[in-house]
């Protein structure tokens, strides 16, 4: 191909042609470019947010940047008294964007007369922020850094159904709250350096302030909560008042001045319970000889807050230690909405009713038992106060149960929830007052099998698997409230224990180690004579079996020795009968064997719930 | 070619969104409220218009091979500057019709009216064909954005016409509202086109055998 059939190709032609359009039409977009582009914070965001105020950039000073966020722009109006900021709040939780947000505050009313999302961070439109929230925000006069920190999320807050949607806008609005506060107005927010020591404790760990606390009692005040980027970890900042301190022998000796000690403890929920993860004294308090780091590791750090707690009867050492042990003990912080006392109110008719909180923490095969107070409810008269929190049967989120026993009558007197039954698109599933009403005021808590009898079918408003497991998880809080009145925590319910009698005469319960919970099964009992070992296992159902289950197996030699239903769960004629249970008899009581050792009756549901029960039976009793 | 024939073409016969059942994905996204409904159409007429020009300036000189990727290099600057006019001047419309206006560049009216249309006819009559097409499309987005708007919101560009708290069908603001009013017009406008076609059909007729008749 000579030069000229080259340039005269179709193939030049088009590559030219392409290449000559490109560039003419670069060269438009260049030239239109510095005319037509609008930067993203620039300062024309600021135009007509506030009527006829113009604004000019300012200088920020030292590039502020804090827990919550970035300032990034700052303006002052030309004319009035306005000050315009453009601040990126975090992100938090699955939030796919930063929320970067544009406020103008009136300089002389510290009210902010606008704001202007410049960025939604949502994950989709029916998350953003909305105009009421946003009119809260508005609603208040920015004197001091921390005035946004008391804005509640979830019912009555800025953003219900939208919590981490609104912390990460909220984050944005703090940033520009506490650069106006501290820069315009003189105000610093000491919560900022506390912030820095939290985040400094550990690596990759870092805490944002969350909602304000108003909380003080007992010589407590707690001054700030911070949330942290692990799921579950979190600090309370607190001022304790000491009045007394320990002398050598453990003794309580009162201090001539009472001291105030700044303490913040990091917590780690870990299911139902929470542990101390790391304790710092901020303030500097100089009379204690043990040093705080020796303290941390030796007496707060991974302990239970239970167990914290009863350290106070213990030799205690320093004032430090005890304002920090106090801290730690007091409940509220860790079921930290609201103080117990709130709870209870909840429940009494007449607000003068009084509640004196004594220490009861305790976990059995059915949850937990959070706490136990007694007062007077000028209704009921003598009531016992007991807040549970039940293990799921299921699928259903746990249950915090706040239920009042009459003292007189012994009979549960009124009861409520702490949160919704259900969640994922079961509310319809959840009982309705009236049922919960019909199937458990009124009954007599005096023993703990008291609750045996409600029949959970009862408190079932649709008939699926989603309802009744709902409904066996609300029994299960019920139950655990009968165990605790009646005095009797270790008490086999469900009217097993003549069972368990008849298989291991004057077998005697056996403490249930940790891991008495499993995937599909829990162990909820062990009794043992000198022969046999029985475990009472509780089983979930599977497919369309109706109910959970509980059986009793007996264990001698390493051998099965016998099976026993105290509660099938299976649907209506497909109950196990004996004769199939007595086929495990003689298996080796050992995961392994259990494993190949499935009866299948042609019930294959409510077999499978009884060979998950021994299979995890033998795994606990092995482990 | 008739103006008049170019005319009806874009607004009435080939109607891109009732008639072509083109550029669909705008239609039913933004047709929420009258203003972005509107505002779209604008946006797709500018670039029709701007781009038939060009193309048919440049017929006789893109080869055939490459015409397509030169047609949407054009059509590609053109939309990028209406977007830079409206992120400049209309900002809440930005924001509105978000991923929607960049998206214009693969609207198939867009495309469609190049290759049909402008890169065979003369620049004048191509502008014309842009105009009446984006003037098409304007008013089936508009009409659909004002009948979504009054049922949904109780407002028509933002003005309100009743409380929508005492009466609204808030179905109509979603996205099954958009696919049932989409139909709705297509159903309509459809039925109306073929009485009138049919109509003038009949006169026609009549028309022809008087004449054949005298």
């Amino acid at each position: 191909m000579t030069a000229k059939q080259f340039f005269t190709s179709t193939s030049f032609k088009s590559v030219a042609v392409l290449l000559a359009i490109a560039i003419v039409c670069v060269t438009l977009l260049s030239v239109l470019n510095p005319l037509l582009y609008v930067e993203v914070g620039g300062m024309a965001d600021f135009d007509g947010i506030v009527d006829g105020v113009s604004f000019a950039k300012a200088e920020i000073n030292a590039e502020f940047t804090s827990a919550n966020g970035t300032l990034t722009t700052a303006a002052k109006s030309t004319s009035g008294n306005y000050f315009g900021y453009i601040a990126t709040g975090n992100k938090f939780g699955d939030k796919p964007n930063e929320y970067t947000v544009l406020a103008v505050i009136n300089g002389d009313t510290h009210m902010l007369e606008g704001i202007k999302i410049l960025q939604e961070g949502a994950t989709s439109s029916s998350y953003n922020v909305t105009d009421d929230a946003i009119a809260m925000y508005k609603s208040v006069a920015i004197e001091n850094p921390n005035v946004f920190d008391s804005f509640a999320f979830g019912a009555g807050g800025v953003m219900a159904g939208a919590t981490q949607s609104a912390i990460t806008f909220k984050n944005a609005m703090m940033v520009i709250a506490q650069y106006y506060a501290t820069y315009e107005l003189g105000v610093a927010d000491p919560s900022v350096e506390i912030n820095e020591k939290l985040n400094a404790l550990e690596e990759g760990v870092t805490y944002t302030k969350g909602e304000a606390y108003d909380y003080e009692a007992e010589g407590i005040e707690v001054l700030y909560h911070f949330d942290s980027n692990v799921d579950g970890k979190m600090a309370y900042v607190a001022n304790v008042t000491v009045t007394e301190t320990f002398d050598s022998a453990g003794k309580a000796v009162e201090l001539e001045t009472p001291a105030t000690v700044m303490v913040a403890i990091v917590y780690t929920e870990e299911g139902a319970s929470s542990k101390v993860a790391n304790a710092i004294v901020l303030s500097e308090y100089t009379e204690d000889t043990v040093t705080v780091a020796q303290y941390v590791e030796d007496r707060v750090v991974g302990k239970a807050k239970t167990a914290i707690s009863g350290l106070t009867t213990k030799k205690q050492t320093n004032t430090v230690e005890k304002a920090a042990v106090r801290l730690l003990a007091l409940d509220s912080f860790a079921y930290s909405q609201a103080g117990t006392g709130k709870y209870f109110d909840m429940l009494a008719t007449v607000s003068d009713a009084t509640f004196a909180q004594s220490d009861a923490t305790a976990t059995t095969s059915l949850g937990t038992v959070l706490f136990t107070a007694t007062g007077t409810d000028s209704t009921y008269g003598p009531v016992a106060g007991i807040i549970v929190t039940a293990n799921s049967a299921g699928a259903c989120p746990s249950v915090t149960l706040i239920a009042l026993v009459s003292t007189a009558t012994d009979e549960i007197v009124a009861f409520g929830f702490n949160g919704s039954l259900t969640s994922g698109g079961y509310e319809s599933y959840a009982p309705s007052e009236d049922q919960l009403k019909e199937a458990y005021l009124g009954v007599n808590v005096s023993v703990a099998t008291a609750i045996d009898g409600v029949e959970s079918g009862l408190v079932v408003t649709g008939a699926t698997p989603a309802g009744t497991e709902t409904s066996r998880t609300i029994k299960n809080a019920f139950t655990i409230v009968a165990q605790v009145y009646s005095g009797n925590l270790e008490t086999l319910s469900l009217g097993g224990q003549d069972i368990v009698n008849s298989l291991a005469e004057g077998a005697t319960a056996v403490a249930l180690k940790e891991t008495s919970k499993g995937d599909n099964a829990s162990v909820i009992g062990v009794y043992a004579n000198a022969d046999t070992t029985v475990y009472v296992v509780y089983s979930l159902p599977v497919g369309e079996s109706k109910d959970a289950s509980v059986c009793a197996v007996a264990v001698e030699g390493g051998k099965i020795a016998a099976v026993k239903m105290i509660a099938d769960g299976s649907t209506g004629g497909y109950a196990l009968s004996q004769e199939t249970l007595d086929k495990y008899v003689g298996t080796d009581f050992t995961a392994a064997s259990l494993a190949t050792a499935n009866i299948q009756t042609g019930t294959t549901n409510s077999s499978d719930v009884l060979h998950n029960a021994l299979l995890w039976a033998a795994t606990y009793a092995n482990a | 070619m008739k103006i008049r024939e170019i005319a009806l073409d874009g607004v009435v016969r080939q109607n891109p969104t009732l008639k072509l059942v083109l550029g669909t994905c705008p239609t039913l996204a933004v047709t929420t409220v009258a203003f972005d409904s509107f505002g779209m159409g604008l946006a797709v007429t500018f670039v029709l218009i701007c781009s038939n020009i060009i193309i048919s300036l440049l017929r006789n000189v893109i080869p055939d091979k490459v015409r397509i990727p030169a047609f949407i290099m054009i059509i590609a600057t053109f939309v990028t500057i209406v977007e830079m006019v409206i992120k400049k001047f209309v900002p809440d419309l930005y924001s509105s019709l978000g991923n929607f206006l960049a998206l214009i560049v693969v609207n198939c009216i867009i495309l469609g009216r190049a290759e049909g249309f402008a890169s065979q006819n003369p620049v004048g009559y191509s502008a014309l064909d842009g105009l009446f097409m984006g003037l098409g499309f304007t008013l089936a987005l508009t009409t659909m954005g004002i009948f979504r708007e009054v049922l949904a919101k109780g407002s028509i560009f933002g003005v309100t016409l009743w409380d929508a708290n005492v009466f609204s069908i808030s179905f109509f603001g979603t996205s099954a509202g958009a696919f049932l009013t989409y139909g709705l017009f297509i159903a309509v406008f459809n039925v109306a086109y073929n009485a009138v076609d049919r109509k003038s059909r009949h006169k026609l007729a009549a028309r022809l055998a008087n004449e054949e008749v005298a």
